[in-house]
């Protein structure tokens, strides 16, 4: 079987603690080592991993400020940054590997417990290079989704490796879970447990219930787990997705709760937390949740500044004004080189002045926002069109609102307009707007030269030269017949009858023009 | 106003828990530190004198007493205040004790001095692999102090129960300690220093191993084929 020549390897150690480190390099040296690359943080393991390749990487837990070591690897695996046959070996001291080990979505290939002799590390490093060669073929197929071939190849492998044939039977469910052939994945499965309660075959079994659409059964397996095992944190989120779907919130927040209270650490998990406290009206959860989703994803490339954004949300809604600005001001730090999520911060922060009854500022925040706007709304991320579609309807823009709504669903028309004459359009939107403020505080007249603004630069929106027709006809009838006002209102009212003469609006617009005239 | 104080409890509790962890993360560091230097120091001597070689291994056993009296320290708090699971699943045999003889590989080089593995290659188990290897290095550790030249290590499955030994050529266990360590409190009152606690904390990790009806268990006497003390630990 292949083995590792050592003299060939490429190393990186990464560890927050020099001495260690040295002594690390001096023991691999003295196994033969040539290649050894060391890194003090998660920062700069990053930048080494980008830039060079590495066959074993061997990494602490505890890195210290910054990124763990747990963080590090998800960063790495979710942006793809080391090919399959590199070896993630996880150093951890002895008492944190089952935390470490229960909380995961992403694992690293083997874990050694301090302190560990030479020999022990050899040991390990040649049966994961084993390992790995014996499951790459099953791996390539299925990164590349042909799961058949995935699951042929697993099955041979599984008859020619006894000593790795459970962990082979492991993705061999997983792969068949994923493709949906759940009598595959329940074999294997219903095979481990009858040898064994092996609490991942139930996990596992469990999955394949819910896809069966047998809750029930489920969560029966679900709740035995956790019962003998309070850390099999994946039992808790299946358990909280059944739940969850029988409309059951406070007890989905329990599941929640005990999980995030087990790891901490996963955002995904306390902005769920917080979604489902905001349903309960516990505020205090809520809070405390998007605050370790906030912090937490500061180092995270699972942070969002969506997360940051609901927290200010949930601040505003409560009336606490000066922690959602604080929030803000924090948010615009940690992401400022970020245009998206600064645009983000600005809409948030015009609906939270909104909410406080700062009318007037939420108001130029919103307008200086929407001229910020650069590129297709389509391409924006989802929680900032969210935000951006909610402010504006917060602020009484439904013109507007419309308007982008329209624009974000679809992307083809949107496409060949430009971004300035979009912003131009928005623009005048926002003049309608006033226009219909001025207008609906009795201030006429006022609303007329405004909505006269909007429609000229608008010529094919109905809605809007229906307005300004209104304002000339409504202001007329109170004041008495000026001709060259009367002569405005009617070239609105061509306008509106070529856009849509069956208009109802429109019809009764014409009948004030006909009464006037 | 009892609510709010409970929660304050668990609270402060939870505070020194972080605290206690840190401070035994630290010890540990410089536990390893040392246990790595000395391997080091041990590799870089050509030829050893057998003094030398004695006292390196009398280091290296006193430092990993001090390890395996934190595990199990840390262990016994954890269960006692609740934050404790076991994480079983399925290990191959062989490879587990192997990797726990590679652990002792300077006591095992001590002079005269064997540890010998006798397991079939074949077995597969299902246990909390850190737990049980806890238990089973301390008890090595605890062996090589009374052993004359050998430890034996084996393991093999009898009646659905894995049996896992640990023999010696010493002198044998004391009476006294056939005594089973059922509580915290009998187990320290037999005034055998840590040795009753190993005894008691091995007990328990055996008793949260379950497989249906059935537990593990521990259990010593002075029938070791090497004519000394034996240690079973037996795992359904």
């Amino acid at each position: 079987m292949s083995r590792l020549d050592l003299s060939k390897t490429h190393f990186l150690i990464i560890d927050d603690f020099g001495n260690y480190r040295s002594m690390l390099r001096s023991i691999l040296v003295s196994c033969g080592a040539q290649h050894i690359d060391d890194a003090a943080n998660a920062k700069d393991a990053l930048k080494k991993v980008i830039h060079n390749k590495f066959d074993v990487i061997l990494c602490d837990y505890n890195l210290g400020e910054g990124q763990n070591g747990q963080q590090l690897l998800e960063e790495i695996m979710h942006r793809h940054l080391i090919p399959y046959g590199t070896i993630y070996i996880m150093i951890t001291a002895e008492n944190t590997q089952s935390m470490v080990m229960a909380a995961v979505e992403y694992r690293p290939d083997g874990y050694l417990n301090k302190p560990f002799p030479k020999d022990l590390l050899l040991k390990r490093l040649n049966m994961l290079v084993e390992k790995k060669s014996i499951m790459k073929d099953i791996y390539t197929a299925y990164n590349k989704q042909d799961y058949i071939t995935a699951l042929k190849i697993a099955d041979e492998k599984m008859a020619k490796y006894c000593k790795q044939a459970l962990d082979i039977g492991k993705l061999k469910a997983e792969i068949a879970l994923k493709a949906n052939q759940l009598d595959i994945a329940q074999q294997v499965y219903d095979q481990a447990l009858s040898v064994r309660d092996f609490q991942w075959a139930k996990v596992g079994k469990a999955k394949v219930l819910i896809k069966r659409k047998d809750d029930a059964q489920a969560q029966v397996l679900l709740e035995e787990v956790i019962e003998e095992n309070k850390n099999y944190i994946e039992a808790y989120d299946l358990l909280a997705e059944i739940l969850e779907r029988q409309g059951k919130s406070k007890q989905v927040q329990t599941v929640l709760s005990q999980a995030t209270k087990i790891s901490p650490n996963t955002i995904a998990r306390q902005q769920h937390l917080a979604q489902v406290a905001i349903e309960n009206d516990d505020f205090s959860t809520a809070e405390k949740s998007l605050k370790k989703a906030v912090s937490h994803g500061k180092h995270s490339c699972f942070g969002k500044i969506g997360d940051n954004m609901n927290l200010v949300k949930l601040y505003a809604d409560n009336g606490k004004g000066k922690q959602a600005i604080q929030t803000i001001t924090a948010a615009r730090k940690i992401y400022k080189k970020d245009k998206e999520a600064q645009l983000h911060t600005q809409f948030v922060e015009s609906m939270t002045h909104h909410k406080l009854g700062n009318e007037d500022k939420a108001r130029d925040i919103f307008q200086q926002a929407i001229s910020n706007i650069s590129g297709h709304l389509s391409d924006l991320p989802a929680e900032l069109q969210n935000d951006l579609i909610a402010t504006t309807h917060h602020l009484g823009e439904t013109e507007l609102a419309e308007a982008l709504i329209d624009d974000i669903n679809n992307p083809s028309e949107d496409k060949h307009t430009n971004t300035e004459e979009m912003t131009r359009k928005y623009h005048y939107l926002l003049q309608n707007g006033k226009g219909m403020r001025l207008y609906n505080a009795n201030h006429i007249f006022e609303s007329i030269k405004v909505f006269e603004d909007a429609a000229q630069h608008l010529p094919d929106r109905i809605s809007v030269n229906m307005n300004a027709a209104q304002a000339l006809l409504i202001y007329l009838k109170s004041t008495g017949v000026d001709a060259e006002l009367l002569d405005k209102a009617r070239h609105y009212l061509d306008i509106s009858q070529k856009l849509d003469k069956h208009n109802e609006k429109y019809q009764k617009l014409e009948a004030i023009y006909s009464g006037l005239k | 106003m009892s609510d709010i104080n409970n929660s304050d409890k668990t609270e402060s509790s939870e505070q020194f828990n972080a605290v206690l962890m840190s401070f035994i993360h630290d010890i540990k560091n410089s536990l390893l530190m040392s246990l790595s230097s000395l391997e080091t120091l041990y590799n870089s001597l050509d030829s050893v004198k057998p003094e030398l070689k004695e006292n390196i291994s009398l280091i290296q056993y006193e430092l990993q007493r001090i390890n395996n009296s934190l595990v199990q320290l840390l262990s016994l708090y954890k269960m006692e205040t609740h934050l404790f699971s076991i994480q079983a699943d399925q290990y191959n045999i062989y490879d587990f004790l192997e990797d726990i003889i590679i652990n002792n590989t300077l006591i095992n080089e001590k002079n005269d001095f064997s540890i010998n593995m006798e397991c079939d290659d074949t077995i597969e188990w299902f246990f909390d692999k850190d737990l049980i290897a806890t238990i089973i290095n301390s008890t090595i550790n605890n062996s090589t102090r009374y052993a004359h030249s050998q430890i034996k290590l084996s393991a093999k499955i009898i009646d659905e129960y894995l049996h896992i030994c640990i023999e010696d050529d010493g002198e044998g266990f004391p009476k006294k300690m056939f005594v089973h360590p059922d509580t915290l409190e009998t187990a320290i009152n037999m005034k055998s220093g840590s040795t009753g606690l190993g005894l008691y904390f091995a007990e328990k990790i055996a008793n949260i191993h379950h497989n249906g009806d059935k537990i593990g268990s521990t259990m010593i006497d002075n029938q070791s084929q090497l004519g000394g003390g034996r240690f079973k630990l037996l795992l359904p």
